[in-house]
């Protein structure tokens, strides 16, 4: 009779460790800042880019350069800056220095693009990618549309997560 | 002979009943062990995850603090802030009354903002770290630095650090 009464209880016991064990131990950890952070990050970091205004290429914003290089993508842009850099290549560093000052050190997954086209063959403004962060990735995104001459542009601003 | 059979019966019966209760009570003490060791996880949890909203207050409300915004014609620019108005505030950043004022909405933190492109200086606007902290939670954000004399926005980061 004890014996059977021991039996139940271990029994009560395995069951309360295995509920503790579903519910407390493997409850997955809430992400409210890592997930503020991204969806801050992604849509900052595109405002804040675009509104920038160029350190030496005539006072222009990298808004400016960006349409210029995609109405002239085959000649690297029209807009000659003062260290002789035209758009393309202007705006391509700019944000390459951006993005490494920022993202890279704090060792943010990303994929940035700018382009026109649909096709992904096309030449792009820029795509700049960040520990094998993919567009098809789970993550936060934003995406900006720039008028140009050759139809919209639309800069893609991805964070993994 | 018939009571001494009797009485070593009642012995092994009171002998099997300790032995039931020693058991049952190593089990209760393993028990009580489990969920003390658990509940004192699930509050460690929860007191990081309210760190973790208090590093989001703070980073919202400096976002949307009107002594540090750009604004254009009354019309508050999003995401930016405006380069004389912090560094008005980083001159201030040490009196104790403006700490006193600002306490209540940060609390124990420090905000600073870098100038990333072009490069240039760092604005500490609010600074105030408790003597002892065991941990501090570090958030960036990408902003822009309006210049109003030159007309000219920079790109900036945000940095608020919460401490423990």
């Amino acid at each position: 009779m004890e014996l059977m009464g021991l039996t139940i209880i271990v029994i009560l016991i395995i069951l309360g460790i295995l509920f503790a064990i579903k519910f407390v131990i493997l409850k997955k950890p809430p992400e409210t800042k890592a997930s503020f952070t991204r969806s801050q990050m992604t849509s900052n970091l595109g405002m804040a880019i675009l509104q920038s205004t160029s350190k030496n290429c005539k006072g222009t914003d990298v808004t400016e350069l960006m349409t210029d290089c995609a109405q002239w993508i085959e000649t690297g842009g029209l807009i000659s800056c003062e260290d002789g850099r035209n758009s393309c290549r202007y705006v391509n560093e700019t944000v390459a220095w951006i993005l490494n000052s920022t993202l890279v050190q704090w060792k943010v997954k990303y994929y940035v693009s700018a382009g026109t086209s649909k096709n992904p063959k096309d030449p792009k403004v820029f795509e700049f990618s960040n520990l094998k962060c993919k567009d098809n990735q789970p993550g936060n995104s934003e995406l900006f549309f720039l008028p140009t001459d050759r139809g919209v542009m639309t800069v893609k601003i991805f964070i993994c997560s | 002979m018939k009571l001494a059979m009797q009485s070593r019966k009642s012995q092994l019966k009171m002998g099997e009943t300790v032995a039931i209760l020693f058991i049952f009570f190593i089990l209760l003490t393993i028990g009580a062990v489990f969920y003390f060791n658990i509940k004192r996880a699930s509050v460690t949890r929860e007191g990081s995850e309210q760190f973790e909203l208090k590093a989001v207050e703070i980073t919202q409300s400096i976002s949307f603090l009107p002594e540090a915004q750009c604004t254009e014609s009354n019309v508050v620019k999003a995401s930016c802030f405006d380069l004389y108005k912090l560094i008005a505030l980083a001159s201030l950043k040490n009196d104790p009354k403006i700490v006193r004022t600002y306490e209540r909405e940060f609390g124990q933190s420090a905000l600073t903002i870098r100038q990333v492109y072009p490069p240039g200086a760092n604005y500490t606007i609010y600074e105030n770290p408790p003597p002892q902290f065991n941990d501090a939670s570090t958030t960036n954000i990408p902003i822009s630095l309006y210049n109003a004399t030159a007309d000219r926005y920079y790109f900036g980061v945000l940095e608020v650090k919460v401490y423990r």
